[in-house]
């Protein structure tokens, strides 16, 4: 069995609402160091923490995280 | 809260830090006086020799058990707060460590009874402690490996 890959825009969107690791973690029940391992694709959250994070940015939980092919699939698109 | 979240995952971070030290030290001084002892090399001089870092060891370890039960206090009390601090990351890398800790127990267990071939054991008492303060060290050691930055 391999790693599973996710990608994700967690960065991308906790910049659009201007919040710190910290400030998403308090948001969601977590810690900061979980946040960070979601950011850099070491941890792969739950599917609760998953619709947790994408509620807390108002988003779909597919604008935060993509499959690795998904992912290139829409930047071709773009 | 957030502060305070931060704060007490530092401060459990740093207990088992400490702890992981300790162990370390308190287990190998242990190890090296068990396999000394049984082999019949164990002079008085190497006896008082070891008995330092076992010591120091000893210290860490009661020193840090009793900063992570310090840190336990606050989370009995908030809900909030001990929910954040065992999240699924937490939950995941104590499940990882317990699994590391079992291998580390067998890898023992596979040790000694080399070692047995070389050297008959006369002291089953130590091989059983040895095995599960390996087991508990190993549990320890890993999860902190996995929680630091």
């Amino acid at each position: 069995m391999t790693k599973a890959e996710l990608r994700n825009t967690l960065k991308v969107h906790r910049a659009r609402m201007d919040w710190t690791q910290e400030e998403l973690a308090r948001r969601v029940g977590v810690t900061r160091k979980t946040i960070n391992t979601i950011e850099n694709g070491v941890f792969i959250p739950s599917t609760v923490l998953a619709l947790k994070l994408a509620r807390a940015f108002s988003v779909r939980v597919e604008d935060l995280f993509q499959l690795p092919e998904e992912s290139l699939a829409e930047e071709i698109r773009e | 809260m957030n502060e305070n979240i931060e704060n007490v995952a530092w401060q459990r971070e740093k207990a088992l830090r400490t702890y992981s030290t300790g162990a370390i030290v308190f287990y190998a001084s242990w190890l090296v006086r068990f396999i000394l002892r049984e082999t019949g090399l164990l002079t008085n001089f190497l006896d008082y020799a070891i008995a330092v870092p076992f010591v120091v060891g000893l210290v860490f370890l009661l020193y840090s058990f009793g900063c992570l039960l310090r840190v336990r206090r606050p989370l009995e009390k908030n809900r909030e707060l001990r929910e954040a601090l065992n999240d699924e990351r937490v939950q995941l890398n104590t499940l990882l460590a317990f699994k590391f800790g079992f291998f580390a127990l067998l890898a023992g267990l596979a040790f000694f009874a080399i070692f047995n071939f070389f050297s008959p054991i006369s002291d089953l008492v130590g091989v059983l402690i040895s095995l599960l303060l390996l087991g508990a060290f190993g549990y320890v050691l890993k999860f902190y490996i996995l929680e630091r930055d």
